[in-house]
């Protein structure tokens, strides 16, 4: 599974798939369709290109199949290796801006279990998600944007009353205003907040809910996950509030060495947030 | 003649409009350096902090050691003392170099090294000494960027005397600048 990616096994499934009972019985009827058609509508065309569009529509449907077959294969095998179990579908609260975004929200190839493997840790649910934004087009008609990322959420319930909302994701490339886009924060109604390093700030976007203690950030954002953040290749962005900590990468990801650096990316993200969590209700005398 | 005057009007705004800009830029990039300076004067000052718990505990069961200690407790007045960077580094890399020398005096004492208090603070000053390390790569970073964007023509004719460049801090630790010996022997 090293360099294995998330098609390794579809050309194989399509091969498979493609002398099929179900794909022979489906050419046949249809091609027996077309010339009754055909021989109805007294059309050579019917006759030469109805057959075609028959083949044509099994052979996409066929080779769409064994992607889906191919990416089950794939997550089911990755599961174990990263400690987890494949659970295909699932759905995650609405907790975070993220989660919430847009008018639908879709969650795939979910793998599940704790976030330390075998030491243990909150869950983890890792896979594939996508909100999907309805936008008015041309002449009354309606046009679906999907958002796809790959997510890790870690339910950390004793986050809650130490995380009030922090939101860190990449800054884009180019800046465009958040009422031009499909921009998931600006309902959060978050401030935006500077660290002391330029580098960071070139990548990163970083905004915390009024309400969050400036302290416990500070704390989280020590000098030393500053600089992971900067150098990470992948650069993951995280979402915490409500107990749930959502760290996550735009698209959807289907290389298993990227995977698992995203995994492990996720579980230094986690490991760092509890910690946060731990030293601010140290610091907080029991009422 | 008065198109020409529109011209050099106009001219005249833009160059305004860019001097503006450039010296605003200068001020952030030198308050980034000076916020990531705190910084690591943070991690430093928790370093200082924990350096005479850490005498103190080897105190209690090294007591024939007292030259080692004291040159750390030395090292620590130098270092809360510095204040610029260069002599900040320096103090900083002469308390680095006496508390590896309290490491090496815990290895010749079992019952120091089992101490559950002693475990605790090293662990404290392996986790801190990260910080340290990753804070200044930070105020590196500033600094570089910082001190290019000043330097930098036709920027340098703004900055002139107003923005002068910062120095890197850079520690003179024998230990970390040592080159690994090397034997095929």
């Amino acid at each position: 599974m090293d360099g294995g990616d998330v098609n390794a096994t579809r050309w194989s499934y399509f091969r498979r798939g493609l002398p099929s009972r179900f794909n022979v019985y489906a050419l046949l009827l249809g091609v027996a369709v077309c010339l009754a058609i055909a021989a109805l509508a007294q059309s050579p065309t019917i006759v030469l290109v109805g057959p075609a569009v028959v083949a044509a529509i099994l052979v996409i449907s066929t080779w769409q199949s064994a992607g889906a077959d191919a990416a089950t294969d794939f997550f089911r095998t990755l599961a174990p290796e990263l400690g987890l179990e494949y659970v295909a579908g699932g759905a995650l609260p609405p907790l975070t801006p993220l989660l919430s975004a847009g008018d639908s929200q879709e969650l795939e190839h979910v793998m599940e279990g704790p976030l330390f493997g075998a030491q243990g840790g909150p869950l983890c649910t890792l896979g594939h998600y996508e909100f999907k934004t309805i936008q008015p087009s041309g002449e009354g008609g309606q046009r679906t944007i999907a958002h796809p990322f790959t997510i890790a959420a870690v339910e950390i319930d004793e986050a809650l009353p130490v995380f009030h909302g922090v939101y860190l994701r990449r800054r884009p490339r180019i800046h465009i205003p958040g009422f031009l886009w499909d921009d998931w924060l600006a309902r959060a109604h978050a401030e935006q907040v500077d660290l002391e390093s330029s580098g960071f700030e070139e990548l990163y976007e970083l905004r915390a809910a009024r309400d969050q203690d400036r302290t416990v950030l500070h704390e989280l954002f020590s000098p030393s996950f500053i600089v992971w953040l900067t150098e990470h290749p992948l650069r993951p962005g995280f979402e915490c509030k409500a107990g749930e900590l959502v760290v996550f990468i735009p698209e959807h990801e289907g290389n298993a060495g990227r995977l698992r650096l995203f995994h492990e990316a996720a579980r230094e993200v986690g490991r760092r947030v509890i910690a946060a969590v731990d030293a601010a209700r140290s610091a907080t005398p029991a009422a | 003649m008065t198109t020409t005057l529109y011209v050099a009007a106009g001219s005249l705004v833009l160059i305004a409009i860019w001097v503006v800009a450039t010296s605003n830029s200068f001020i952030r990039a030198r308050n980034k350096v000076d916020e990531s300076w705190s910084g690591m004067d943070v991690q430093l000052k928790r370093r200082h902090d924990l350096v005479p718990n850490l005498v103190e505990t080897v105190k209690g069961y090294a007591q024939h050691e007292r030259e080692t200690l004291a040159a750390v407790t030395q090292a620590r007045a130098e270092a809360v003392a510095a204040s610029d960077p260069e002599r900040v580094a320096h103090a900083e890399a002469k308390l680095t170099t006496a508390l590896g020398e309290i490491r090496a005096v815990a290895e010749q004492y079992p019952q120091l090294r089992a101490s559950e208090n002693f475990q605790q603070l090293e662990a404290q000053l392996a986790q801190l000494e990260n910080e340290i390390q990753a804070a200044r790569r930070i105020y590196n970073a500033n600094v570089q960027a910082y001190n290019t964007r000043i330097q930098i023509f036709p920027n340098s004719l703004i900055a002139g005397r107003n923005f002068a460049a910062r120095q890197y801090f850079e520690l003179d630790s024998p230990a970390e600048r040592a080159v690994p010996a090397v034997s095929f022997s």
